[in-house]
């Protein structure tokens, strides 16, 4: 009887907490991992330019809040043009060089994943952001034939970088020769409709996108199609298979 | 006592059998889905945390039944019908054999444990777990169990809290049951080592799915920051008028809607039938019968129902009452002692509280499998029509639906009108914007209401789908297309630079 009072006294100070606070409730919702912050600024920068009259100081502002991010993985030259085309209140030069600097950095993100192929973890998150830039060019995209091209090129690259499964279910190996070519496609496509000369970004170093997003250089195959992943597996099933043994044995001896 | 154990296994399945669900109808249920196709941490499919032993049954479901959907039902069928099995022994022990056959009763024709018995999600399944450690909890704290009895069955709570946790996370206020068992266990002379071997299987079976999880995301620390992501959107990336309303008006839509109408089949607005209000008198009857007679529910009883109870309430989105199907047994349980108290009357109180349940339950249940929900409805009609191309659809979580039947429809999920704004000024002509009343009441500036006209309305059942069973579909006709763009491209309300890095990071 003791312990039901103490647990209810506990309780409804629990309930007294929780209904006190402000909110009342949680929201509830679901929030995205795969959101690409240069792409989101991109769209804000857009929506601004796009206002009647054009609102060059706002997109400046916007802009800048990512400067530094482009600066250091795409050069000065992009951050040049683009506030300097702001600047002059040329909206056309602006909104042209942000989306050139948005397929750079797409070109970028593939390239990446395909010079570090065996890292699955970081790769499938470089292609889940190239695919959210991809999703802020798309309306610039005007043939839909195109456009559902290429989100089945980024699907089928995805693919490409196969999947661990869970328990061994459902296990994909990766491919990079279909990774490549999906890579080339988008590339090329891209280089097209936005007209770019080229997509090379002379100032990207391998390896920096992987210390970007994780700070270990640790590389995980990931996945149960190697052996060596499926050990601790196993070691943890004995040691529980173990403990279990022996609570049935023990007991029936004595 | 045996053959009444499988008599009501037996007619739990087969009552949930004709209604299994076939196709996608919200969020959660595209998750599984997608999730049996490539089982993809990153990609949500199925979301954070991942739900890696309920996914793993399903695979083995999906290996007897192509279809996700009926795969996935037909694994919360064979589930809800499992749970007789913990559950009557659990009330046996309790409350007597006659008491443990009449609550078997009352959850093979419950509402709420008929309809979420026949959807394709996991909360059958985890109320099986959840049960089933309940019962492993009574018996190691139970002084008339031999020792060793005591000691094995503590064990299997440390395995059954693991495998309950890598079915939903969500149900860990249950950890208590376990707890509260090892101090009584204990009490009663247990060995520590076997307490300790108990908390020992709890952790390691927890790391066999953690493990797993990791590999599928590929590191800790990915898993690590997955988890943060999606919890840190989960509670706060939320801009509409869902938060509104006081706890009081929140605690009573949660009583009287989820527990009452949904739960048990208790008299709401959408359901008037003389069988509910033959449900609402029997359970009346119950009440006035159970104020006499609770001192003979245990304390175990409150350590089980408490914790989850307070977390449903306020950590649980209290829109979907299928948040409280793992205490719904309890409910059922006091039912049944409650009306049990009546002398002699009990003997036609009881069957006729299920007949009423029955009645109200095959009504809610009755369309399932045989009509698409109304989130499937609209992705359909979106598709057929011949102006599909040049759509663009604003929704809210019905676009996981859409995206599933119809990848081709172009949609958008937001919650602001900055970023519905910035979408549509995105784009160099504007598209036809078609709006879900969803996104449209969720906007924090309604400016766009004067624009959009209803053009279409799809229906559902409030009770398959507590949530997206009644959409109403808006767009700007084109009368008022040239009016909405000036619209978008001179109002600056409910926008502005210093919102723009709530709209970056994703949350505010």
């Amino acid at each position: 009887m003791k312990v039901r009072k103490g647990l209810l006294a506990w309780m409804l100070v629990l309930l007294v907490v929780l209904a006190m606070r402000p909110e009342g409730a949680f929201a509830y919702s679901y929030g995205n991992p795969n959101e690409e912050v240069v792409a989101e600024n991109y769209k804000l920068f857009a929506g601004k330019l796009n206002l009647d009259p054009p609102d060059f100081q706002a997109a400046t502002d916007v802009y800048k809040q990512v400067q530094v991010e482009i600066d250091q993985h795409m050069g000065p030259e992009p951050s040049k043009s683009i506030l300097g085309a702001l600047a002059a209140k040329d909206k056309a030069t602006a909104l042209d060089a942000y989306r050139k600097t948005l397929v750079l950095n797409i070109a970028r993100r593939l390239e990446s994943i395909e010079k570090d192929f065996k890292n699955y973890e970081i790769n499938k998150l470089l292609l889940a952001k190239a695919l959210a830039t991809y999703e802020a060019l798309a309306p610039q995209v005007q043939e839909q034939a195109i456009d559902q091209k290429l989100r089945t090129s980024f699907e089928t690259a995805l693919s490409a970088l196969g999947n661990p499964g869970l328990f061994g279910v459902g296990v994909k190996e990766a491919d990079p020769a279909l990774f490549k070519v999906q890579k080339d496609e988008i590339l090329n496509s891209l280089k097209t409709q936005f007209q770019l000369e080229s997509l090379d970004v002379g100032h990207f170093q391998p390896g920096e996108a992987a210390k970007e997003t994780a700070p270990s250089q640790e590389k995980n195959q990931g996945g149960t199609s190697e052996l060596r992943n499926w050990l601790p597996l196993i070691g943890i099933a004995v040691v529980l298979g173990a403990i279990v043994f022996f609570a049935t044995r023990r007991r029936r001896r004595g | 006592m045996r053959v009444r154990l499988w008599l009501f296994i037996g007619l739990t399945f087969a009552l949930r059998v004709p209604f299994l669900a076939n196709g996608p109808s919200g969020w959660d249920d595209v998750d599984f889905a997608l999730g049996l196709r490539s089982y993809d941490l990153l990609q949500m499919q199925p979301h954070f945390p991942g739900y890696p032993i309920y996914m793993l049954a399903a695979f083995g479901m999906q290996a007897l039944v192509d279809n996700p959907f009926l795969a996935l039902s037909l694994l919360s069928a064979l589930a809800a019908a499992l749970v007789v099995w913990p559950l009557m022994r659990v009330v046996e022990r309790i409350s007597g054999p006659q008491v443990a056959s009449w609550t078997a009763l009352l959850w093979a024709v419950a509402p709420l444990s008929l309809v979420a018995g026949a959807q394709p999600l996991s909360d059958s399944f985890g109320t099986l777990f959840a049960t089933g450690l309940a019962w492993a909890a009574l018996v190691a704290s139970d002084p008339l169990r031999t020792a060793r009895s005591r000691a094995l069955a503590l064990l299997a709570s440390g395995v059954l809290l693991g495998l309950l946790l890598g079915v939903r996370v969500s149900y860990l206020p249950f950890a208590l049951l376990p707890m509260v068992a090892a101090w009584q266990f204990r009490r009663l002379g247990g060995l520590w080592s076997d307490l300790c071997s108990a908390v020992a299987a709890a952790v390691l079976t927890s790391l066999l799915w953690a493990y797993v999880l990791m590999l599928n995301v590929g590191s800790w620390f990915g898993l690590w920051q997955l988890g943060l992501a999606f919890t840190g959107g989960h509670f706060s990336d939320w801009g509409g008028a869902y938060t509104a309303g006081s706890v009081w008006e929140r605690l009573l839509q949660w009583l009287g809607r989820q527990w009452g109408a949904a739960g048990i089949g208790t008299p709401w607005t959408e359901q008037q039938g003389l069988a509910s209000y033959a449900v609402l008198l029997l359970v009346a009857l119950a009440g006035i019968g159970f104020v006499k007679k609770w001192r003979g529910f245990s304390s175990f009883v409150v350590v089980w129902l408490v914790p989850y109870f307070l977390w449903a309430l306020f950590a649980q989105n209290v829109e979907k009452p299928r948040h409280l199907l793992p205490l719904l047994p309890l409910l059922l349980w006091a039912l049944v002692v409650g009306l049990t108290s009546w002398p002699r009357a009990s003997r036609v109180l009881v069957p006729a509280l299920a007949a009423a349940m029955l009645v109200v339950g095959l009504g809610q249940v009755a369309g399932q499998g045989k009509q698409p929900a109304a989130t499937a409805q609209l992705a359909d009609h979106l598709a057929a029509r011949a102006d599909a191309a040049e759509l663009l659809v604003f929704t809210y979580e019905e676009e996981r639906v859409i995206r599933y039947l119809h990848p081709e429809v172009r949609t958008l999920r937001l919650r602001q009108f900055a970023d519905l704004r910035t979408e549509l000024l995105n784009r160099p002509t504007l598209p036809q914007v078609v709006l879900t009343d969803s996104v449209l009441n969720g906007l924090d500036h309604q400016g766009v209401r004067a624009f959009v006209e209803e053009t279409a309305r799809f229906r559902g059942s409030p009770w398959l789908d507590p949530v997206y069973h009644d959409i109403t579909l808006y767009e700007v006709p084109p009368a008022k297309r040239a009016a909405f763009e000036r619209f978008l491209k001179r109002e600056s309300g409910g926008d502005g630079v210093s919102g723009v890095s709530d709209y970056v990071s994703g949350s505010s």
